[in-house]
């Protein structure tokens, strides 16, 4: 039963954002807007947007719709890959990696012929969100190590030049 | 003299230190920060140490032989800092992961490269001054006014020659060595003083200053599949051109101070618009809603003369007066980015951006504002008030200003500041368009005239031009930015221009976190 309802549920979505991905794909922006507007359902509404924002060029839009959409329908598989796409653009990287995964997870659910292309799509994200993650922790480790380097360099100098001169003291002849 | 040596030699290191770093960390006021502190800490302890030196029985003889030693050190400077910085900062980094290398990174780089060579630079003023009192049986006050104008004095040589002519003809590297090679000879004068066979000290001094120039310093690695076709230093930046071979049409870019991945101009083979993302596309917006030719435009920071080549693309009439503060970035421009002096083309060339307003005469239909320095900042008197407000004289009826500024959204510190300001003192409201693909955004303000808006976003273009509006016509992409009394605008008395756009940086990233959660 979930399964019949999930796929009339990706029919309807084919059905409801061909027209606007058309615009989208002329470059008609305001267009495919104005038709994600007049979708009376909520999901298409909300996963149009977050296909057409993140087209637009704003990953922080697209994530919000996927986001809201994901709270009405937590296994749409389009809408988690808007929202993994957008959180790796954006170098989120707690986010795409949790995206990525629920990616793959969702479409191993899939009961239709595109289960193994959504999984795919899934893994490659997982590896680029892997990435983004990997290069926060180095320059976490970047920023760490310098702090170490510039207030342990001045600590030491100054430790050196004391105790240099401590000794030179103690050697120090009379002056005359 | 040797104290005047000494003085000219700190100050060359103080400023060539900064140029040193800026490949890595820009030259922000944090840069600047860092490294000033860092030499002043350095002269500090140099002081005490060589007041405690000056009570040995000879102090000539110690003075020679700290100033070989810093000699020898300073050499071989560019390449010591080079080499940390590689190996102490992952590669390639892009200007909003910044944030935190910038200040740490600077400050560990200031301490490991230039705290002992300057220390030891410190340490003369007391040696000479005690060596002076000795042998010319001077008072210490007598002595030490003497010292410190001396060593003054050549501070201020220092100042200007490194600006005016080391960098600029020397390049950083030399200018190193020249200090070099000063301090040798300040260090052997002290010898002689001292004793006889000092030349055989300074032999292996100079050996060691010899070996160094054997040594090339690195820069910041390129991308792979970019190559560098050019670089210099001029009196205000170090410049590089690279080009972008990873692309079916190459691009040019050239970067200023560039550790990270940001860029000052770019050029491809075709004039008119540059692939998405680019945000000198969106300097061609007023076209969209203004019939106006021929079209005025004067190019406030100009560069390489990248927006001339996007205007270009356009079939009207348009004239552009462009204004760069460095002579070198024009050259270079004339040399890697087609930016040719010809009827459509005018180039101020060394004037400030602001200067360049308050001289010219002409009134232009726009004015294009794109004015950064120490690759994060808007000059602080190119963002105030009052700034504005001389603009707003140069522009017709109905003229309009666009400025690009870097920003994460429309509630980022240096976006909402520059924007409210500009508001105020163009006295009327003006709007922020988000650049797609792109982390600018693009401020339209207009001289009394209509703002192109239709109830939540921008309006349609009503004028044929190459930039197709697309996603700029979304709600959420443009915002309109009201005048307000509550807000205290950026002014020529307050600028905290700089902390803005640090704090910008940081709330970029911590907005992503909250985004993306």
């Amino acid at each position: 039963m979930k399964g019949f309802l999930l796929s009339l549920l990706a029919l309807g979505f084919q059905e409801g954002l061909a027209e606007t991905r058309k615009a989208i794909a002329s470059g008609d922006y305001r267009g495919a807007w104005e038709l994600v507007l007049a979708e009376s359902n909520e999901l298409v509404r909300l996963s149009g947007q977050a296909e057409l924002l993140y087209k637009a060029g704003d990953p922080a839009g697209a994530l919000k719709a996927a986001t809201a959409g994901l709270e009405i329908a937590p296994t749409q598989t389009e809408l988690i890959y808007y929202a993994a796409c957008a959180a790796i653009w954006l170098e989120e990287a707690t986010s795409a990696i949790a995206f990525s995964n629920r990616l793959a997870q969702a479409a191993d659910e899939r009961k239709d012929s595109s289960g193994n292309s959504w999984r795919q799509a899934g893994e490659e994200l997982a590896v680029r969100a892997s990435s983004i993650a990997e290069r926060d922790e180095q320059l976490a480790h970047s920023v760490k190590l310098l702090r170490l380097v510039a207030m342990g360099g001045i600590a030491a100098w100054i430790l050196g030049i004391g105790i240099a001169l401590l000794l030179q003291g103690r050697s120090r002849r009379p002056v005359s | 003299m040797i104290a005047a040596l000494a003085g000219a030699g700190t100050m060359v290191l103080e400023l060539a230190a900064v140029r040193l770093l800026a490949p890595w960390f820009g030259t922000s006021l944090v840069v600047w920060t860092n490294v000033i502190a860092v030499i002043l800490l350095a002269l500090a302890l140099g002081y005490f140490v060589g007041g405690r030196l000056a009570e040995k029985p000879a102090p000539l003889r110690v003075l020679g032989w700290i100033l070989l030693v810093a000699a020898s050190l300073i050499a071989w400077l560019p390449y010591l800092g080079a080499s940390l910085a590689e190996r102490l900062l992952p590669g390639e980094i892009a200007l909003h992961e910044a944030a935190g290398l910038i200040g740490w990174g600077s400050l560990a780089l200031a301490v490991l490269v230039f705290l002992p060579p300057a220390t030891l630079l410190g340490t003369v003023c007391p040696l000479v001054v005690e060596g002076l009192a000795r042998a010319r049986q001077l008072s210490p006050g007598r002595a030490g006014g003497l010292v410190l104008f001396m060593s003054t004095l050549g501070s201020l040589a220092g100042v200007f020659g490194t600006s005016h002519l080391f960098l600029p003809m020397l390049g950083l590297q030399r200018t190193f060595w020249l200090v070099s090679t000063v301090m040798l000879v300040a260090g052997l004068l002290a010898l002689s003083l001292g004793e006889s066979r000092a030349w055989l000290r300074g032999l292996s001094c100079a050996f060691l200053i010899g070996t160094s120039a054997a040594v090339t310093p690195t820069r910041p690695s390129l991308r792979t599949g970019m190559i560098e076709l050019a670089s210099r230093e001029s009196t205000y930046q170090s410049l590089r051109v690279v080009e972008d071979r990873t692309r079916e049409a190459p691009l040019r870019l050239l970067q200023v101070n560039e550790g990270f991945d940001s860029f000052q101009s770019v050029w491809q083979e075709q004039h008119g618009l540059l692939p998405d993302g680019y945000y000198y596309n969106d300097f061609l917006l007023p076209l969209s809603w203004d019939e106006r030719s021929p079209w005025r435009v004067l190019v406030l920071g100009l560069g390489a003369g990248t927006v001339a080549r996007v205007l270009a693309g356009e079939e009207r009439d348009i004239k552009v007066t462009g204004v760069e503060l460095d002579p070198a970035v024009v050259d270079l421009g004339q040399k890697y980015f087609a930016l040719s002096e010809g009827s459509n083309v005018t180039v101020w060339s060394g004037l400030d951006a602001r200067t360049a307003l308050r001289i010219g005469q002409d009134e232009f239909e726009q004015v294009v504002l794109d004015c950064y320095a120490n690759q994060i900042e808007i000059p602080h008197h190119l963002c105030t008030v009052e700034f504005f407000r001389e603009l707003r004289e140069r522009l017709v009826d109905g003229g309009w200003l666009t400025a690009n500024l870097g920003g994460f959204d429309f509630t980022d510190p240096v976006v909402f500041a520059v924007a409210s300001t500009c508001a105020n003192a163009f006295n009327s409201r003006v709007l922020l368009v988000r650049i797609p693909w792109s982390r600018n955004y693009m401020l339209l303000a207009r001289r009394d005239g209509y703002l192109p808006w239709s109830q939540d976003a921008l309006g349609s273009a009503t004028q044929p031009s190459i930039l197709d509006l697309g996603p700029r016509l979304l709600p959420g992409y443009a915002r309109l930015v009201e005048p307000s009394e509550v807000f205290r605008s950026l002014t020529d008395d307050w600028c905290p221009i700089e902390s803005l756009q640090l704090q910008s940086l940081v709330e970029a990233h911590k907005s992503r976190l909250v985004v993306g959660k």
